[in-house]
């Protein structure tokens, strides 16, 4: 087992312990893609020339007001034993795992704009239709896509973004 | 001989043929008849053996004269036989030279019209792969320029209105795909 396993099953653990699975695993899941796109607060956040404590303080202030104790709590453990880098790998597996503990697929959904719980939920349906399989649906705002929505579930990837659209024209070109 | 002749050239003329005293002459004659027998039987020999000895040395010394000279007659022929061999080699290595001569120049002609082509034909390739690396360049440049005006309009177009849109034709294009 890989430390980023071990580690992803121990946050599904204390996740699941705290009753709050689906809220931590949506604002690990936020955080993970904040970490993703920000390499000041990824270098930051795993530079070892900076104390234990400070970084952990610094997660505290970033997740405190938005995030629950078990998530604050999770991250700040992760960011303490220097793993800063392999979180989003961390909370990648810990969320395909909780998916498959309750043998649900996962899909990493990137839109423009944020999604009514109305759209997450058809959108989880559509997917689940699609798939064959119930499916979760986590979603984060990428302005980078500029418009549309891009889907990944498991190897599989849904791009109806107009960026992936640019991308097909510049294939062409 | 002489000593006798001597003796009698001595003495003072008488007359006759004889000098005054007979007896001198003979006894003169005895000397001389015993000092020419011991001449003949011990000095003789030796002039004689002498003589031989030089006579055979100078007949050796002839002949090996002779020897020398048909030795040196033999080596002037060789000489002359390598001489004349010395001639046709090198007028064969002259021959040759050329031939190589001829050979390299060949040689180096055609590799030189090679070495043109191989040149040429090199710098045809890299005038056709910079036009067509200059080509992609800026057809590349152009797809990306008209993709960033196409993605800056399409910013400046999409609206909340088409951005639900797009999420709606989304969900609508992922169900129907079921």
């Amino acid at each position: 087992m890989s430390a980023i396993t071990a580690y992803a099953r121990a946050m599904l653990s204390v996740a699941e312990a705290d009753g709050k699975l689906e809220q931590v695993t949506d604002e690990l899941f936020r955080f993970g893609r904040a970490l993703e796109s920000s390499d000041e607060l990824l270098m930051t956040l795993s530079d070892r020339g900076i104390e234990a404590g400070r970084r952990q303080q610094i997660v505290e202030d970033l997740l405190a007001s938005g995030a629950s104790a078990t998530t604050v709590g999770l991250v700040s453990m992760a960011v303490g034993a220097g793993r800063a880098r392999e979180l989003p790998d961390m909370i990648t597996e810990m969320i395909r795992l909780g998916a498959s503990s309750r043998n649900r697929e996962v899909a990493m959904v990137r839109s423009a704009i944020p999604l009514s719980d109305d759209q997450q939920q058809r959108l989880a349906n559509a997917l689940a239709e699609a798939t064959g399989n119930d499916v979760d649906v986590l979603v984060t705002v990428d302005p980078s896509v500029v418009g549309g929505i891009v889907t990944t579930i498991g190897d599989t990837v849904i791009d109806g973004t107009v960026r992936g659209r640019l991308a097909q024209l510049r294939e062409v070109f | 001989m002489i000593s006798l002749l001597n003796i009698l050239a001595a003495e003072e003329p008488n007359g006759k043929f004889l000098p005054g005293d007979v007896n001198e002459f003979y006894w003169s004659s005895l000397a001389f008849l015993v000092v020419f027998a011991v001449m003949a039987w011990k000095l003789f020999p030796l002039a004689a053996k002498g003589l031989r000895a030089k006579a055979d040395r100078v007949e050796d010394e002839l002949a090996a004269a002779e020897k020398a000279q048909a030795d040196a007659d033999a080596e002037v022929e060789t000489l002359m036989a390598k001489l004349g061999n010395a001639d046709a080699d090198a007028a064969e290595i002259l021959e040759d030279a050329g031939a190589t001569a001829q050979k390299l120049k060949v040689d180096a002609a055609a590799k030189a019209a090679a070495d043109a082509d191989a040149l040429k034909a090199r710098t045809m390739a890299d005038i056709d792969g910079a036009r067509a690396h200059a080509t992609a360049d800026l057809r590349s440049e152009l797809a990306a320029q008209a993709l960033a005006a196409a993605e800056a309009v399409a910013r400046e177009n999409l609206d909340d209105s088409a951005q639900l849109d797009l999420v709606e034709q989304y969900i609508d294009q992922v169900g129907a795909s079921a």
